[in-house]
């Protein structure tokens, strides 16, 4: 019997981070196979438990550690309402970690990668998955924060429900010796914060914003004259947009995570596509993470 | 009330002209052929059949079999020996623990009678999970003879139990497909399908000429597409049309050609019969149903394309139907698809009169479906 790749994790903490017009919530997992691959920018599908729910639900990896998953949640329809009905000791089917995250994206790692899943290819695999992800994990692993140049700035933006995902990265980021300094936090948030503690662990320089206050993330750049380094970006297309501009008014790299509505996750139905200067290329394999000169927003 | 307005007249702006006039024309000609029949029978268009036959409409290939005594005979003895076969089988299993499930489809030998879906398996993203060529056979994403773009996303949007695609084929082209994943497939033992699509007939043939001498074991000719403007479905919903493309495809393929049929038809007996007398050596059925969701916030389809094909658990009694009614009334295979999420429904759709099983949707929600598919059949079998 071939393993499926989709498993029920125990749900260890569940947490409401916020209750007005926007509920967000937060679900720790014993996940520790996940966890340990986990690289930031990363997601993982999430399964209803109902059939009459076929399709995943794509949620960004927030925190790994210890063998532990976090993802915040946000509720926008029937499934993350569901999922939010998910209480500690209660299960969760999940698949992942997928996709190509913020530090992996178009490095060597990536191309590793790629030449390791096409010697598998060549003959076929008789008991899949499991080992060969975890070779490609290890390989990613052991030289995806190589390549960052200690000089720079690292601005890392999240913007609603693209915050979570910036979490792991100023983590991943400070433990492979960036300096707390050298790691920028810029937040956006339509009313209520939430999930931000956790980015003044790792840095002071850490900025809140928020629509009630009429400031958004673009403001904060501009004040803080943010304007040297690589940028790092989660949240809703105008967001994004608008950092894009930032970004190009002062020639910084920019990568971004990008949203789509999915059929698979991992690459089967090309129902996810982005338009890019090469092509269309498929949001939950060759992203969520794209460098933002190359897709068309 | 306001709602509707809304979203119809802005459906018709979204769309695009084309895409609006194919939904257009397919409503108009299904509230003509529903309206026609209920002054006809002052009732469906399905019990229209009902009444003329007297009976159900399963029943109405009956009684045409009935005409014609050499057609009864065929499709008794069809089922008859799918019947044999079937106990042939199941005998088997008790006495013996390496179990044959391989079946024989237009002369070409599958390990077992599952297959993938067009469009919901890729060799190396599905092959990542599961070793293929445990299946009877795959078959390959619909290839045409140039990239084509698709449309715009959203291309998806989930339904109660199923799903909306509009993916608009999608794909590298013929020449991508021959070059970067045939090569993966040479030394491999399974049997390859490989889905075409076209937007002419000379499409459909520059891809079935270029298919020639390759690796590919089988053409799965896409005539049904929801998606794409042109082509596609336009072939899948007019018998003369299907059958003088599946006559020219014959003509040049040196593999066998199965045939994909449209449920968005209002006699599907007739499309298989007309295909099967211009040459086709096997059916597949059934491709998506043309359906649409709204956004309930802007009133606005939520796919880009407007409107896309439902798949899923939803159409399986959709397929069931289909595929009952139209193996009774053809003498080649059929291979079946259409919602098939268990092992139990791979079984009922072989007593439905399908040679072999399409898992297509059930693979988007669990990549490994096909194989746990494959093994909940063997139970049955
Ligand atoms: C790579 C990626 C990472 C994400 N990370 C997070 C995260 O960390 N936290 C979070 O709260 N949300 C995240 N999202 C958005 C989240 O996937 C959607 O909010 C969620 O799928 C909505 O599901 P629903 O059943 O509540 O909504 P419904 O509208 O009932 O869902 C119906 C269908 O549409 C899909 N869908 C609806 N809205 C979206 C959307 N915005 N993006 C993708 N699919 C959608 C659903 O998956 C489902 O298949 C992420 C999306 C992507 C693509
Ligand atoms: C995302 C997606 C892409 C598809 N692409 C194709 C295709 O390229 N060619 C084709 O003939 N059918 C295509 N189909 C139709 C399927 O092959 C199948 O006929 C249909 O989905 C019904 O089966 P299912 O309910 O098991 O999915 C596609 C279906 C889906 C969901
Ligand atoms: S969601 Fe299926 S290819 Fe990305």
């Amino acid at each position: 019997m071939e393993q499926s790749p989709i498993k029920k994790y125990r749900v260890l903490a569940d947490k409401t981070l916020i209750h007005g017009d926007e509920i967000v919530y937060l679900l720790k997992i014993d996940a520790k196979d996940i966890a340990d691959s986990a690289r930031p920018g990363q997601f993982v599908n999430v399964y209803m438990d109902d059939s009459s729910k076929l399709l995943p639900r794509p949620i960004s990896i927030a925190d790994a550690e210890d063998g532990v998953l976090t993802l915040v949640i946000g509720i926008r329809g029937k499934g993350t309402a569901y999922l939010h009905t998910k209480k500690s000791g209660d299960y969760v089917r999940i698949m992942g970690p997928l996709g190509t995250g913020f530090l992996d994206a178009g490095d060597v790692s990536h191309e590793l990668v790629d030449s390791v899943s096409s010697v598998n290819l060549d003959s076929p695999i008789a008991s899949v998955d499991v080992t060969n992800l975890s070779v490609r994990a290890d390989l990613r692993d052991a030289s995806h924060t190589e390549h960052l140049d200690p000089a720079t700035k690292h601005i890392l933006i999240g913007g609603g429900i693209g915050v979570p995902p910036m979490r792991l990265l100023a983590k991943t980021l400070a433990k492979s010796g960036v300096k707390p300094d050298d790691i920028c936090v810029v937040l956006g948030y339509r009313d209520e914060p939430f999930y931000e503690n956790g980015f003044y662990e790792i840095t002071d320089l850490v900025y809140e914003t928020s629509d009630r206050d009429n400031r958004n993330v673009v403001d904060a750049l501009n004040d803080e004259k943010l304007t040297s380094g690589i940028i790092y970006a989660c949240g809703p297309t105008p967001m994004l947009k608008a950092v894009k501009s930032y970004a190009q008014l002062h020639e910084m790299k920019l990568l971004i995570s990008l949203e789509e509505r999915m059929g698979c996750g991992y690459g089967a139905c090309v129902g996810c596509t982005v338009k890019t200067t090469a092509g269309k290329k498929k949001v939950c394999k060759d992203g969520p993470v794209f460098d933002a000169s190359e897709v068309v927003l | 009330m306001r709602m509707d307005n809304v979203a119809s007249s802005q459906t018709r702006n979204q769309a695009g002209s084309q895409a609006q006039s194919q939904t257009d024309s397919q409503a108009s000609s299904e509230t003509r052929n529903l309206a026609s029949s209920k002054t006809q029978n002052q009732t469906s268009s399905l019990a229209s059949i009902q009444t003329r036959n007297q009976t159900s409409s399963l029943a109405s290939s009956e009684t045409r079999n009935q005409a014609s005594s050499k057609t009864q005979n065929r499709a008794s003895s069809k089922t008859q020996n799918r019947a044999n076969s079937l106990t042939t089988i199941h005998d088997n299993d008790i006495t013996t623990s390496h179990k044959d499930r391989s079946i024989e489809i237009c002369g070409v030998r599958w390990k077992n009678p599952i297959t993938t879906a067009a469009g919901t398996f890729a060799i190396r993203e599905s092959g990542k999970y599961y070793d293929y060529t445990k299946l009877g056979s795959i078959t390959t994403k619909g290839v045409a003879p140039q990239a084509w773009e698709g449309n715009p996303t959203p291309r998806i949007a989930e339904t109660p139990s199923g799903m909306l695609n509009a993916v608009g084929l999608e794909n590298p082209g013929v020449d991508a497909y021959i070059k970067n994943d045939l090569p993966i497939l040479e030394n491999q033992d399974v049997v390859v399908i490989a889905n075409v699509a076209g937007h002419s007939e000379d499409e459909y043939i520059d891809v079935v000429k270029k298919l020639r001498g390759t690796r590919v074991d089988m053409l799965e000719i896409n005539i049904s597409c929801p998606n794409v403007s042109c082509g596609g479905i336009a072939f899948g919903t007019d018998a003369e049309t299907a059958a003088r493309l599946t006559a020219k495809i014959k003509k040049v393929a040196d593999k066998p050609v199965i045939i994909k049929l449209s449920p968005n038809v209002t006699d599907i007996v007739s499309m298989a019969q007309a295909v099967e007398a211009a040459g086709a050596d096997c059916i597949s059925m059934i491709n998506t149903l043309l359906g649409m969701r709204l956004n309930l916030k802007t009133g606005l389809p939520i796919l880009a394309n407007a409107t896309g094909g439902l798949s899923g658990p939803a159409i399986l009694p959709v397929a069931i139907r289909m595929i009952y009614q139209v193996s009774r009334a053809v003498d080649i295979p059929i291979i079946g698809m259409g919602g098939v999420s268990t092992g139990a429904d791979a079984y009922e759709m072989l007593l439905a009169g399908a040679q072999a099983v399409a898992v297509g949707t059930a693979a988007l929600s669990d990549p490994v479906a096909p194989i746990r598919i494959l093994e909940e059949l063997e139970g049955y079998l």
